[in-house]
């Protein structure tokens, strides 16, 4: 059901604009706007698909993979190696990064730091 | 009368500061991981008081919070909580690499029945809590501890 309607919303649009098109290039002049034309003859065919493509919509959307519902939500699927780097410099990858990414840049103040420096990073 | 009044404000700040740097020594901890074959691991390293309670964290290698309760010591002991780590977060580690931390402790740490504390866990294998436990002593520093599963040996220097 969502096709056709995203269809005949397309093909109005698409009208809108065929109609208004003549009339600025009246007002402007500017031949290049009569490239248009042919954006006329796709409403119609738009609208066409849009009554009849109640099977084809059907086909599209076991084409389409964005409606599919097979996501995996489950929080352990993905590889914790997906956003890590450690086959670079940690200083510049993970302690950064993780650092900036939590827009702090010091240690707890848990008092086993005797400064705020934050700790220097070394991985091989 | 104002200059006295910086004077006298400098001069505790100072005196402020000065203990507290003495108080510092910095410290590099050294972990090499073993030949586990399995992704990078997620390591906690934390400290606890001699009650045994825990005392804070000193680093954290890995940087996803959902798999930190994998870490099941420092998991319970801090309640999962991530802002423990937040600041002293980095990588993962690979399996045989070597992860280097250098840090300003405090003084009081050392000697004084503190404990050092590594959890260790790697995705699809089996989690390993307190690794290695070794007490926070000056004599102890230059001597490497064996670790029990991904953890090859951890020492510390000063």
């Amino acid at each position: 059901m969502k096709l056709p309607l995203i269809l005949t919303f397309t093909a109005a649009a698409l009208a809108t604009v065929a109609s208004v098109a003549p009339a600025a290039a009246a007002v402007t002049g500017n031949p290049a706007l009569r490239v248009t034309a042919p954006v006329q003859i796709a409403p119609e065919s738009l609208a066409l698909s849009a009554e009849q493509g109640a099977e084809d919509a059907h086909w599209l959307r076991l084409v389409s993979s964005d409606d599919d519902d097979d996501d995996h939500d489950e929080e352990d699927d993905d590889h914790e190696d997906d956003d890590d780097c450690e086959d670079h410099d940690a200083r510049k990858c993970g302690g950064a990064k993780s650092s900036g990414a939590k827009g702090k840049l010091t240690p707890p103040d848990n008092g086993l730091f005797s400064t705020g420096k934050t700790p220097q990073v070394k991985s091989n | 009368m104002q200059i006295k009044s910086l004077l006298a404000a400098l001069a505790m700040s100072t005196a402020m500061t000065l203990p507290v740097l003495a108080e510092a020594r910095t410290v590099t901890l050294k972990t090499t991981l073993t030949q586990y074959g399995g992704q990078g691991a997620y390591v906690a390293i934390y400290v606890t008081n001699p009650s045994g309670a825990y005392a804070g964290s000193l680093w954290m290698a890995g940087g996803k919070t959902k798999y930190y309760k994998h870490l099941t010591d420092w998991a319970r002991f801090t309640g999962n909580n991530s802002a423990e780590v937040s600041g002293i977060t980095g990588a993962s580690v690979g399996a045989g690499r070597t992860l280097e931390v250098s840090m300003d402790l405090s003084d009081a740490l050392f000697d004084a029945g503190y404990t050092l504390h590594i959890d260790a866990a790697v995705e699809d294998m089996r989690d390993s809590p307190n690794e290695v436990a070794v007490p926070l002593t000056t004599s102890g520093a230059g001597k490497p501890v064996k670790g029990r599963r991904y953890i090859a040996n951890v020492q510390y220097t000063f």
